[in-house]
């Protein structure tokens, strides 16, 4: 991405530009508030036409709604953001048991979810979705380009369209996949 | 089996010198919190960077001193040299 117009960024947005990252790179925590506030600045930048978008992150700015939140069940949460169903590692104790520093935990069920809006109801739904092979098995796929594209293929990801379904989010994994230390890919999906 | 991507050295009491690779597939440098305070002196930079939850990352210069808090998500970010720290478990 880079600056078209002159603006006023952010420091962070301003690492961003001077390190060229992509916002699939986002140098903040994935889930941290600085990770959704560098989405909500560049899609500010991106309607005023003050910034170019590369393809991966014109999806994330005009596909989806990172960033925002919106209400599921009573409780604000994080719209069009996977979460892994292991949720998140800690150096020494994950879901009282030991666990490895500094190693994702790999090889286990790569299971997510997501919370979306219905565009038809505006409502947020929760979308389950995942690969039932382990893990292991889904960063092999990830990283490899033929595997990705005899998966698009198969399940015919240019079509989906419907952010409530599962193969919707199943087939943008990738995008998401260095935020969430599943691989390096930055290909819009599979 | 625990796994971990630098040697660890015991050199007293709760004080651990810790050396990392630049060979070290960097996916191994997680986001992650610790159960502890820790004091970390940097022996030899590297090049590596340190990050805070929140905030842009920061050169490890060496004799550089930083605190983490317990709790705090934090990281380093690999380097073309070789990392060396002193770290204190408070």
């Amino acid at each position: 991405m880079k600056l078209v117009k002159e603006a006023q960024v952010s420091e962070d947005l301003q690492y961003h530009l001077e390190e060229n990252l992509a916002l699939a790179e986002n140098v903040f925590r994935a889930g941290s508030s600085k990770y959704f506030s560098m989405f909500n600045e560049v899609r500010a930048l991106a309607q005023a036409g003050a910034i170019e978008l590369n393809e991966d992150d014109s999806f994330f700015i005009n596909e989806t709604e990172i960033g925002e939140m919106g209400h599921y069940k009573g409780e604000l949460v994080h719209l069009d953001f996977p979460i892994p169903e292991e949720g998140t590692l800690d150096e020494a104790e994950y879901q009282g048991k030991k666990v490895d520093l500094n190693k994702p935990k790999r090889g286990g069920s790569k299971k997510f979810y997501v919370y979306t809006r219905n565009p038809k109801s505006g409502n947020v739904v929760k979308v389950a979705f995942g690969a039932k092979s382990g893990g292991g098995n889904l960063a092999v796929k990830l990283k490899d380009p033929q595997a990705r594209k005899n998966f698009a293929t198969r399940h015919d990801c240019a079509n989906k369209k419907d952010k409530t379904k599962p193969s919707y989010w199943s087939c943008r994994l990738p995008a998401y996949a260095k935020a969430l230390g599943l691989s390096q890919t930055g290909a819009r999906w599979w | 089996m625990v796994e971990f991507p630098f040697e660890e050295q015991n050199v007293g009491p709760n004080l651990f010198v810790r050396t990392f690779s630049p060979d070290t597939d960097p996916m191994e440098f997680v986001w992650h919190r610790d159960r502890e305070d820790r004091c970390v002196h940097v022996l030899e930079g590297g090049g590596w960077k340190f990050q805070y939850e929140d905030d842009l990352p920061f050169e490890l210069i060496k004799n550089l001193h930083i605190i983490i808090p317990m709790g705090m998500y934090h990281r380093v970010i690999p380097g073309p040299g070789e990392l060396e720290i002193l770290v204190e478990k408070l």
